[in-house]
């Protein structure tokens, strides 16, 4: 397995990078940190947010995107996806609907993609496509797509919904298209899919499962874990011992014979103690069961999720944990 | 006001962000009725939580509802009334639905393996939430339970599975398929016409798009599940009779992290909008508030200044925590932002629920820490 360093240069080397997790896990905080660790190296990078209220310009201190890309931060760029707005650029640009009959089939096609299932979802895997391929001043326009994905209960549909599409539509434009998406989405080379998860059993266990869901439901392999939110080492290793005896009963005794008041703080150690120790287990369970190269973020106790915390976060994320 | 007084016969219907902990709860609150009220009780829940399957004794949570036995729970004493409990899973209540309600076996196996079914029971955006709805209404239907609790659907779109019946009755009703085709009324089912795919030239570009068959293939199903459009209508008329009852309340719970609280917020404003009845929030993994004590924390900045390592650690660690403690009480402070009362808390769990008892726990926690 790599080490967390090669791992991160590993994923920036990537055309396309998409993160998915539990909500409430970090995908978005960890969107914007992998942009800017990439922009800071010097590259040109696109964070296409799936979500429609997605929050990723937030991490960089400037107002939401909206369809058309705007500029985040020196060296990464944003937008959302947006269901009109998308299904119009996907038949007028990547199927070359003639203009005329743009605004009469779009209300028809919004009207199918209801029923016809994976149309909705292409427009998103359509839109990574798109923008992977466009072409800026003779070269590729992004050198690293980072896509703040679906949550893990969208996910599998949304990314295995060209290849089904394919199936489903077995000729025309939307055929070809949905097969060429698939392929992108599939290809390894170009693209990474990174499971983002916290060391609590809830999310976990739906990492787990959506491991499960991807192998029997697509034909995507999970790149990469990141396991985010760990406890922060207080303490050097080969103290740990000693300081674990501080919140046993002798050590307490000891320390509140010094410090009276002290007792709160015995207290939250206890509490990042036990809470270290359920991550432990919970990351041996995520070892064995995914066997995925594995980032590993600290907790970053910072009241607001500013570009201030995605300095941090990007700081923590290159130091690998 | 007690959350106590909400376990009583009807539907209560638990809202919130992902991961604030709708469904501990949900098993929790479900648990202590069942203990304490002479009621049948029914908890549905939507994530596959294996744990607290083996919490309430059961090896899985399945479609199938499965009693819970409470003997196991020391905690208070005899049982009263009694529970089952069940998960959601997406796929086979839609199998059940439209094996039930297609009208026969060999229309329920016309649809049942029609290639768009396949893709819309498992991937359609919106079928988990309506079948959340239509399991719910189900439930009601079989007058079996007094009380049926429910955890809702993780959806960033928070109230989807409001809206899923009405835009599940509009996908199956006239607009689509009047637009393909006409199942007509003169010529009988199975002469399905495509009545205007060559005539109208917008037609014939998606046609075009859509690869031949697509077309025809789709309004072959949208035919297919024709008969099931009445049923689907009825029943969506009694969903939402059934969510706008008096006797149905909904519950919003919170953490107090920013985002979750946020969504909070929406989630009341939208079920006011809607007319639902709110009973209130509950504010789950709240910490500790030993974290803004004053005199441990002049300690703990005194001891990050000069100490011998161990203190010190200690004391960043507490200072660490404290920025949360402090996220913590701010968030708390602007509880009445919510918008309607709180029902209660229940403090951050380091290590998971295992047993009846530790839900017992939360449960009882819930009511004493309002």
């Amino acid at each position: 397995m790599p080490e967390p360093e090669d791992l991160l240069d590993q994923l920036l080397g990537k055309r396309v990078l998409i993160l998915t997790g539990k909500g409430g896990v970090g995908k978005s905080t960890n969107s914007a940190a992998l942009a800017l660790i990439a922009a800071n190296r010097g590259q040109r990078v696109l964070v296409i947010e799936v979500d429609a209220k997605g929050n990723v310009p937030d991490f960089f201190d400037t107002r939401r995107v909206g369809f058309a890309y705007r500029r985040l931060h020196k060296g990464v760029w944003g937008l959302s996806m947006q269901p009109k707005d998308s299904m119009q650029e996907y038949l007028s640009l990547m199927l070359r609907v003639p203009g005329f009959s743009l605004r009469p089939l779009q209300g028809f096609m919004e009207y199918t993609s209801n029923a016809i299932p994976g149309l909705k979802e292409i427009l998103v895997t359509g839109k990574i496509y798109y923008e992977e391929k466009a072409v800026g001043e003779g070269r590729p326009r992004w050198d690293l797509i980072v896509v703040d994905g679906a949550p893990t209960g969208h996910v599998v549909s949304q990314l295995g919904a060209a290849r089904h599409l394919a199936e489903l539509v077995r000729t025309g434009p939307i055929h070809d298209q949905a097969l060429r998406v698939a392929d992108m989405l599939s290809d390894t080379r170009r693209t990474a899919l990174v499971l983002v998860t916290i060391a609590e059993e809830m999310p976990v266990n739906e990492t787990i499962d959506l491991a499960r869901r991807l192998t029997d439901d697509t034909d995507i392999v999970p790149a990469a874990l990141v396991v985010n939110q760990l406890q922060p080492e207080v303490v050097a290793p080969d103290e740990m011992d000693e300081f674990k005896k501080l919140v046993t009963r002798d050590g307490r005794k000891g320390f509140l014979a010094r410090y009276p008041e002290g007792e709160p703080l015995l207290d939250a150690a206890d509490m990042m103690l036990r809470t270290r120790s359920q991550a432990e287990h919970l990351r041996t369970v995520l070892r064995r069961t995914l066997k995925l190269p594995t980032l590993t973020v600290p907790f970053v106790f910072q009241r607001n999720h500013g570009f201030a915390f995605t300095r941090t976060l990007a700081r923590a994320l290159e130091e690998g944990g | 006001m007690s959350i106590d007084r909400f376990l009583k016969p009807g539907v209560l219907i638990l809202c919130g962000s992902d991961g604030v902990g709708k469904t501990t709860i949900a098993a929790s609150l479900a648990v202590r009725a069942a203990m304490r009220e002479e009621m049948r009780v029914a908890v549905l829940t939507i994530d596959p939580a294996r744990r607290l399957a083996n919490a309430m004794g059961l090896a899985r949570l399945g479609n199938r509802l499965r009693p819970v036995k409470l003997e196991g729970a020391r905690r208070a004493g005899e049982p009263r009334g009694e529970l089952v409990a069940g998960m959601l899973e997406t796929k086979s209540a839609w199998d059940e639905l439209i094996t039930k309600q297609a009208g026969g076996p060999a229309k329920a196996e016309r649809i049942l393996t029609n290639p768009f079914y396949k893709e819309i029971s498992g991937a359609f955006v919106g079928s988990h939430e309506y079948i959340a709805m239509e399991r719910l209404y189900d439930l009601e239907q079989s007058g079996k339970y007094d009380l049926i609790v429910l955890d809702t659907p993780p959806s960033r779109n928070a109230l989807d599975f409001l809206e899923a019946p009405n835009r599940m009755t509009e996908l199956v009703s006239g607009g689509l398929l009047g637009l393909l085709a006409r199942p007509s009324m003169f010529a009988g089912r199975v002469g399905l016409r495509m009545f205007s795919l060559t005539a109208k030239p917008i037609m014939r570009i998606a046609d075009n798009l859509l690869g031949g068959s697509t077309l025809t293939e789709l309004s072959q199903f949208l035919v297919s599940v024709e008969d099931l459009y009445g049923g689907f209508k009825s029943r969506a008329e009694g969903v939402y009779e059934l969510l706008g009852r008096p006797s149905t309340d909904f519950l919003v719970i919170t953490t107090l992290e920013d985002v979750p609280f946020e969504e909070a917020r929406f989630f009341v404003e939208k079920l006011q909008e809607a007319g639902m009845h709110l009973a209130g929030a509950i504010v789950n993994k709240r910490l500790p508030s030993y974290l803004l004590d004053p005199a441990a924390t002049n300690l703990a900045r005194r001891l990050v200044e000069r100490s011998p390592p161990l203190e010190r650690a200690l004391a960043e660690n507490f200072l660490a925590y404290r920025i949360l403690g402090q996220r913590d009480h701010d968030l708390m402070a602007r509880i009445e932002d919510l918008g309607v009362p709180l029902l209660g808390s229940v403090p951050k769990m380091i290590e998971p629920v295992h047993d009846l008892d530790g839900l017992l726990e939360v449960a009882e926690l819930l009511v004493s820490g309002a």
